[in-house]
Formats: structure tokens, C-alpha cells, sequence
């Protein structure tokens, strides 16, 4: 029996618990970023980031960090990647030798601390660049970067150099503040420890700035109050958070995320309605390489055993585990590249003369270790499918692989020392002009990785210098396209596949772009 | 049939002496009081003769079981509709009449990988669980046997083991040792003796003090023999009703690592790898039920079939 007050005080129990929880579920929506919330963006991807120092980062995740927090003097409008236009720098001249460039800075540009962008701080963010020998060091190499006035910089290199403006739109080449650096430990040379600093605030004059960075789970990017370059972001917050592909096609279908980087041409077969996707063949090129030192390996180091690999794999079958929009990989330049091989210069299999070549090389009985990571899949596409398909492809060539998968995080060192007997591995182009592809020439950064010395192959040397310094658009094309073809003929490189690129997207969000280099600019985007 | 009123071999050793021993004496009226005479004159006389434990419907479900999956994993490749390793089916085919339980990322059969699995799966349980009881009996018995600093080594090094989480000391072990099935067994291997080195230490205490063991010992056996003749023969059946319990425990185990990549390499086909890189397609629902039901099978035939066994064998003892 409940008498009348017990039952009005249920009832105004209840009234008052189902306001709370209504008040809650408003609170909890707002304060969390989800759906339709127009001040902030959840951008699922998987993560491939070990640092956000623009001088050391090199790995997709940290391109679009840095993207976001590091002017560049150049930059690419979106959807387009032929021509660089004016960012930090207004405008730049060049001599007919290709190896003089002149920068005039755009006037006004500030830090986020709100201290102008000068010549200097560009002359310190090279130097500091070239002098800290990390990865993407080699991007400046052989460039002298002078300070002619306060608003103009001077670039001078040995060699012509047709990619310098291309290269100068990597957010590597971010511009920092000369006096945040150094007063955080910062050098132009290895001694240089700011790296921890610039991994919790960033000293750029981008349209973003740090709110977290957390390399295992999330990135949070305040919008910079001071920025007052040509871009206009939208997004108070945008929210970086590392997810498996799996969860990041629920995450985006359910509106948890606006936007999902990660996934594969399986995966957006089967993508509900009202998710939008950018699908679009990707830049990254999957390739195998068989070690060419004879100290890694007898067997690889045989120019024989590379041939049979080449032969016996089946590149359509290689593609078919991609999913859609994925193509073969003609040369290791993309296809969307200049100088990239025609399809019809495709490798082809040839699984008789794979056998001969086996059998000739003394590989057959014989089992060869195939290193690759396991927990990393760029575009969507994981390597263990594709090693496991290799595998199954040479065996029916008689050549033996076994499978060794480790975490990229370890794995890279062992590719990066040129301890890898077959690695299979990708390449994301650092900056978009086919010049970034002779890194894998003989005794050049991914040549040695696969043990290949500077001596190994004249013509394929000559082709690489010459690719450096060629200024003339046709003579370029031939060239690189000549350069593919030996390189498919006589390298220890085997392009593969090119995966799909796929950004899946909620309605309410515009601008969604994929850029090879850094894959999408979250300054680009807005809210509906 | 209790070892105080028991002189030397107390517990039947073999299965057979078991079976009489229990359907005749003591052990039926104690536990299964319940049978009228009317139902067991109903049943045929090969019933009767089947003890009681193994009667129970969850021993008869268990045991059909565990002997189907036994026959899976011996004749696994002759029931194989596929070559579980060929990439010849087209991808991702739900289940259905081209691939009774689907196929996977490569486009093979998820059946044929299911049985295929059987083997590795139930065949590296058998061998750890047979080896952390040969390693963990033979250092309970040298520890209960000599006690003294013999005793406190071995124990603190049991402890040792066992103060850390099992499955975190086995990832570890198996992260440093590098991901292969063989190093998966190790690294189980290492987190799973000093349970059998305790109970069977605690055993040979109970045993050593009994008066058939001093008797043997005054009539001059050596230690070895006084062991082998008197303590193994008594200390045999509980260890071995503690193996049948732990087979499912080492499957899980050993799928755990599996799952986590420090177990099987690619392309074997391991039930806990085949769980984990369904993970990754978890929209195909069929990648990852299959074989987290072979999983699931095992081990509950193995751990139902164990708890028959103890019954049967040690049934002083308290379920679990």
C-alpha cells in the first residue's frame, strides 16, 4: 500500500532523476565532442607516431600533426599537388640553373606566442633540420640557407634542384620559433634535446596548437588564437584518436567520429548510409625487397633470387586482397606521379621461369625469413594478409618464406639498419615530385636498407644523379620512367600494390581532402 | 580406500582397478545414494558397470566431446575438406554450401583451419600440461621428500613464479623469447609448474610421515626407491586429476598468446590467432565465432572431463 504523499514523492523522485539524466546526456554529448558538435572534430586513425619535433617526425600521423601546427615557406592547395603555392612565403624566385632560390616572407606572420616569423627563425628551423641528422633530415641535404634581409631568405644548392618547392611543403620543413626552441634545449646540431619540449607545446605559426599529445591513444589540436595565415580553420578542437580500422568504421557510421582515415577497400564496401567517402587510388606504394648483403643473407644477396621473386609473384592476386580502388604499383613511383611506368611496364608473373630462377639460385628447400609489422596498416590493408599471400604466391614458385611478424615499433629499426633478409614494407612520398623516389637508388637512405651499396648498379647511380639535377618537365619524365624500368629490372625492390585511400566521413563535415604527404589537412576542414 | 587404512600402492594406479574398486566398495553408496533399486535393475548390466561419476549427463557430454576433438586433431588432415593453408576459395564467402563455416581474409576455408587447428591447439595443451607436471611433481617431490633448504629453495622459487600475474609473466617471457608456438609452450611452461610443485610437495608431506613409508626406510630403501615404491603410487592420482583439470586452462593459455601474436606465426592455423585477426573484420561475424567455440568446446570438455576424473580418482578432494 502507498499512500498518497509516498506516491507524490516517487513521482517527484522520478521527475527530478529523469531531468538529471536528461541534463547529463546533454552534457555528456557537448562536453565530449561527439555528433553535430560544430567546435570540435574526432578524427579516428590509426596511429603511426613517434614524435611531433617537425625536425624528427617522419610517420604519416606525425605528418599530420605537424601539418597542423608548422607553417611551411610553401605549401599545396587542396586537391591539388602539381603546383606549390605561397604559405609562410609570399612569393620566391629562382635561377635558370635550378640552384638559387629566393624567399620573400609574407609580412605580419606571428608564432602562437605571438612573436613575428622571421628570416632568422627559417634560417634556424633549416639548420636545425640538416644539423639534427633525424630522418627527414635528408629532405635539406646539400641546400645553404641564408638570411639576405629580415623578411628574405636565400637557398643555395650544389646541384639543381627541380624539387626544392615541393620539398619545401612537407611539414618537416615547419618553421619554429628560433627563441622557444633555444630556450627549450634546441640546437642545430645532434646535441639538440628540445624534442621533448616541442612534444607538449608547439613553437610554430600554425593553425593549430597542442591541448595533448599522447603518442599511444590521442592528439588534441587547439585552434591557435594568434594564427593569421591564409587558411581558415573551423574546428576549435580537433580530436586525433588511435583506433583499430574495425572500431573506426562503427565509430563513424554511429557519428562517434566525424571522420575515419583508416579504412580499407574492404571495409567501405560495405559502409552504412549517410557516411560519405573520399575513395581515391592512395600514393603509398607496398613493395618487398630481398637483402642484397651478403652478410644479411647468401641466398638474397644472389641477383637470382631476386628475379624469382619478382617472377613468381601474381600481382592481380596481390590486388585482389586490397579491396577497391586499389591498383598495381608499375614502378615504386605512383601512378599518379610523374615519370611513373604506363600499366601495360608492369611486372607480370612467370612462374616457370620463377621456378628456373629458384632452382638456379639454390633457394629451393630453403626458407628465407620475410619481416614485416603486424600492427600497422596505412591505408587500411594489413601486412599480415599481404605477407601471408606472398607467402602462399612464391611457395608455388618453390621458393620457402617464413613469416616474421613483429610490432612496427620494433620492426622499423631492424628495415631501417638494413637487417631485414626480406622486408615488405610501404612507402608514403615525403614530398610530390618523383625525385623522393630515388631514395631507393643504390647506396641512397632505403637502397642501403635493403643492402644495396653505392657501387651496386653504375647505371641506376647515374640515372639517380641525374634525377636530382634534371630541371626540364619531358627530360624528366623519360628519365624517371628509364630510371622505373631498371629499377623493376635489376633492383632488390619489388613494387607490389598500390591500396585505395578511403576517408569516410560524416555529412556535416567539408573539405575532406587526401594529400599523399599528409594525408589530410585539418585546417581544411569545416562544418556544414 | 583412503590412505591411512591403505598399506603401501593405496590408489589404484591404473584405471581399471579404479572402475572395479569404485562400482564395488566404499565410493558408490557414498556418493550416489540416490539410484533405487528398481532403476538399476532396469538398467543393462554394462551401465552398472560404468561408475557413477562417468554416468552424470556433463561427464557423458564431456567425454563425447574431448573424444571428438581427439579424433579431430589425430585424423585432421583426412577430414579436411580443404588444404587449410590454400588461398583458393573467393574471400570473405559467408557459411554456406562453397565453405560450411565461411572463409577468411585469403579466401580459406574456416572449417578446414578449425580442424586443422585441433592439432596445434590440443596437442601443444596435452604436451604443457604433461611437462609442467613432470617438471612441477618431480621438484614437489624432491622438496617434500628432503625438505630441509632443499624444500625452502624450490618453494621460494615456486612462490617466486607465482607472485606475478600468469598471463602477464607469460607474455613477457614469450615477448623476449619471440613469437613462435614453441616459445608460446615455453613461456606456458614457466608459469604453470609450480602449481603441481606445490600440491605434490603437500602431498608427499602427508605421505612421508605414514608408517608403511617409515617402514620402507627402516628396512633400508633408498630415498629413490622409497619414492618410486612408496610416495609416486600415492601422490599419482591427485596429480593426475590436477593435469586432466588444467588441459583446458593450457588451451586457453596457449590461444591467449596465440591472440596476442606471441603465440603462432602466420599462416598457421591457431584457433587463438585465427580469433585475433578476425578482430580485425569483426563485421564477418564467421572469422571469429568458429573458432572461439572450438576454443570454448575444448575447454569446457577438458575441465567437465577433469572434474569426473577427480571425482572418480580423488574424491576426497572439494569440486571447484
Amino acid at each position: 500500500m502507498i499512500s498518497g504523499s509516498t506516491r507524490r514523492a516517487w513521482i517527484a523522485a522520478s521527475a527530478a532523476a529523469a531531468l538529471v539524466l536528461t541534463l547529463g546526456a546533454c552534457g555528456g554529448g557537448g562536453g565530449g565532442g561527439g555528433g553535430g558538435d560544430a567546435s570540435s572534430i574526432v578524427i579516428d586513425t590509426t596511429f603511426d607516431i613517434k614524435t611531433a619535433d617537425p625536425a624528427r617526425e617522419y610517420e604519416p600521423t606525425g605528418q599530420i600533426v605537424v601539418k597542423a601546427l608548422y607553417d611551411t615557406l610553401l605549401t599545396f592547395a587542396e586537391g591539388d599537388i602539381t603546383t606549390p603555392i605561397p604559405d609562410l612565403a609570399a612569393s620566391y624566385t629562382y635561377n635558370d640553373d635550378l640552384t638559387e632560390f629566393t624567399f620573400t616572407l609574407a609580412e605580419g606572420r606571428v608564432f602562437n606566442d605571438g612573436s613575428p616569423v622571421t628570416a632568422d627563425d627559417v634560417v634556424f628551423s633549416f639548420q636545425r633540420l640538416q644539423g639534427l641528422k633525424g630522418n627527414p633530415s635528408f629532405l635539406v641535404d646539400g641546400i645553404t640557407v641564408e638570411k639576405v634581409d629580415d623578411s628574405t631568405v636565400k637557398m643555395t644548392t650544389a646541384e639543381s634542384s627541380p624539387a626544392l618547392p615541393a620539398i619545401l611543403a612537407t611539414p618537416s620543413t615547419g618553421i619554429v620559433s628560433q627563441a622557444l626552441v633555444t630556450a627549450n634545449g634546441g640546437t642545430t646540431d645532434e646535441a639538440d634535446a628540445a624534442e621533448d619540449f616541442l612534444n607538449a607545446t608547439s613553437a610554430g605559426s600554425g593553425p593549430y596548437i597542442f591541448e595533448k599529445f599522447d603518442m599511444q591513444t590521442e592528439v588534441v589540436l587547439l585552434k591557435n588564437p594568434k594564427y593569421n595565415g591564409p587558411q581558415k580553420p573551423s574546428y576549435e578542437r580537433v580530436i586525433l584518436r588511435n583506433t583499430e580500422p574495425p572500431t573506426q568504421k562503427m565509430n563513424v557510421e554511429r557519428g562517434d567520429s566525424q571522420v575515419a582515415l583508416g579504412l580499407s577497400g574492404d571495409q567501405v564496401t560495405s559502409l552504412a548510409d549517410g557516411v560519405e567517402l573520399e575513395s581515391v587510388p592512395s600514393a603509398t606504394v607496398v613493395f618487398l625487397f630481398a637483402n642484397n648483403n651478403p652478410a644479411i643473407s647468401e641466398l638474397t644477396a644472389n641477383p637470382d633470387t631476386v628475379r624469382a621473386i619478382k617472377a613468381a609473384i601474381d600481382y592481380p592476386g596481390l590486388l585482389e586482397i586490397a579491396g577497391e580502388g586499389a591498383g598495381q604499383a608499375t614502378s615504386l613511383i605512383p601512378t599518379q606521379f610523374l615519370g611513373t611506368l604506363p600499366q601495360e611496364e608492369a611486372m607480370t608473373r612467370d612462374l616457370e621461369t620463377a621456378k628456373e630462377l629458384a632452382a638456379a639460385a639454390g633457394i629451393v628447400g630453403k626458407s628465407i625469413t620475410l619481416s614485416f609489422p603486424n600492427d600497422i596498416d596505412p591505408t587500411g590493408l594489413q601486412m599480415t594478409t599481404v605477407a601471408e599471400r606472398v607467402q602462399a604466391q612464391l611457395a608455388e614458385a618453390d621458393i620457402t618464406v617464413d613469416l616474421a611478424p613483429a610490432p612496427f615499433g620494433t620492426e622499423i629499426d631492424a628495415y631501417r639498419n638494413g637487417e631485414e633478409v626480406i622486408g615488405l614494407w610501404y612507402w608514403n612520398p615525403d614530398y610530390l615530385d618523383p625525385a623522393n623516389y630515388l631514395a631507393f637508388g643504390p647506396g641512397q637512405t632505403v637502397g642501403l636498407r635493403a643492402g644495396w651499396p653505392e657501387d651496386a648498379n653504375a647505371a641506376i647511380s647515374d640515372l639517380v644523379a641525374q634525377g636530382y639535377t634534371t630541371g626540364d618537365h619531358d627530360a624528366r619524365k623519360a628519365l624517371f620512367e628509364e630510371w622505373g624500368r631498371k629499377m623493376n629490372a635489376e633492383s632488390p625492390f619489388i613494387p607490389l600494390l598500390q591500396p585505395s585511400s578511403n576517408i569516410a566521413y560524416q555529412p556535416s563535415v567539408t573539405g575532406v581532402s587526401y594529400n599523399p604527404v599528409w594525408l589530410i589537412n585539418v585546417a581544411a576542414l569545416g562544418a556544414k | 580406500m583412503t590412505h591411512d587404512d591403505a598399506p603401501r600402492p593405496a590408489l589404484p594406479t591404473s584405471t581399471t582397478t579404479a572402475h572395479d574398486d569404485a562400482a564395488a566398495s566404499a565410493l558408490s553408496p557414498a556418493h550416489d545414494g540416490a539410484p533405487t533399486p528398481a532403476l538399476r535393475r532396469r538398467s543393462p548390466s554394462w551401465w552398472r558397470r560404468i561408475p557413477p561419476t562417468w554416468r552424470a549427463p556433463l561427464a557423458i557430454a564431456a567425454a563425447i566431446l574431448a573424444i571428438a576433438w581427439t579424433i579431430v586433431a589425430i585424423f585432421g588432415p583426412l577430414l579436411a575438406p580443404h588444404d587449410p593453408l590454400a588461398q583458393d576459395l573467393p574471400r570473405f564467402l559467408p557459411p554456406g554450401s562453397q565453405a560450411l563455416l565461411g572463409t577468411d581474409e585469403l579466401g580459406r576455408d574456416v572449417f578446414s583451419r578449425i580442424i586443422a587447428g585441433a592439432r596445434v591447439t590440443i596437442g601443444l595443451a596435452l604436451l604443457l600440461v604433461l611437462m609442467s607436471m613432470l617438471i612441477g611433481s618431480f621438484l614437489g617431490v624432491i622438496a617434500g621428500f628432503f625438505g630441509r633448504w632443499v624444500d625452502e629453495v624450490i618453494m621460494r622459487l615456486t612462490d617466486l613464479v607465482m607472485a606475478f600475474p600468469t598471463v602477464i609473466l607469460a607474455m613477457v617471457t614469450a615477448a623476449a623469447l619471440g613469437a613462435s608456438l614453441f616459445n608460446a609452450v615455453l613461456a606456458a611452461l614457466v608459469v604453470s609448474w609450480p602449481a603441481y610443485a606445490r600440491v605434490v610437495r603437500s602431498l608427499v608431506l602427508q605421505v612421508r610421515t605414514s608408517d608403511f613409508v617409515a617402514s620402507g626406510r627402516l628396512l633400508g630403501f633408498s630415498p629413490w626407491r622409497s619414492m618410486r615404491q612408496d610416495i609416486l603410487p600415492n601422490i599419482a592420482g591427485p596429480t593426475l586429476v590436477m593435469a586432466s583439470l588444467d588441459i583446458g586452462t593450457a588451451a586457453l593459455l596457449l590461444s591467449g598468446l596465440s591472440f596476442l601474436g606471441l603465440g603462432a606465426k602466420p599462416p598457421t592455423p591457431e584457433w587463438g590467432s585465427m580469433v585475433g585477426s578476425a578482430v580485425l573484420n569483426f563485421d564477418k561475424w564467421w572469422l571469429g565465432l568458429f573458432p572461439g567455440v572450438a576454443i570454448l568446446t575444448v575447454v569446457m570438455a577438458f575441465n567437465f572431463l577433469g572434474d569426473a576424473l577427480r571425482d572418480q580418482l580423488d574424491p576426497g578432494s572439494e569440486r571447484v
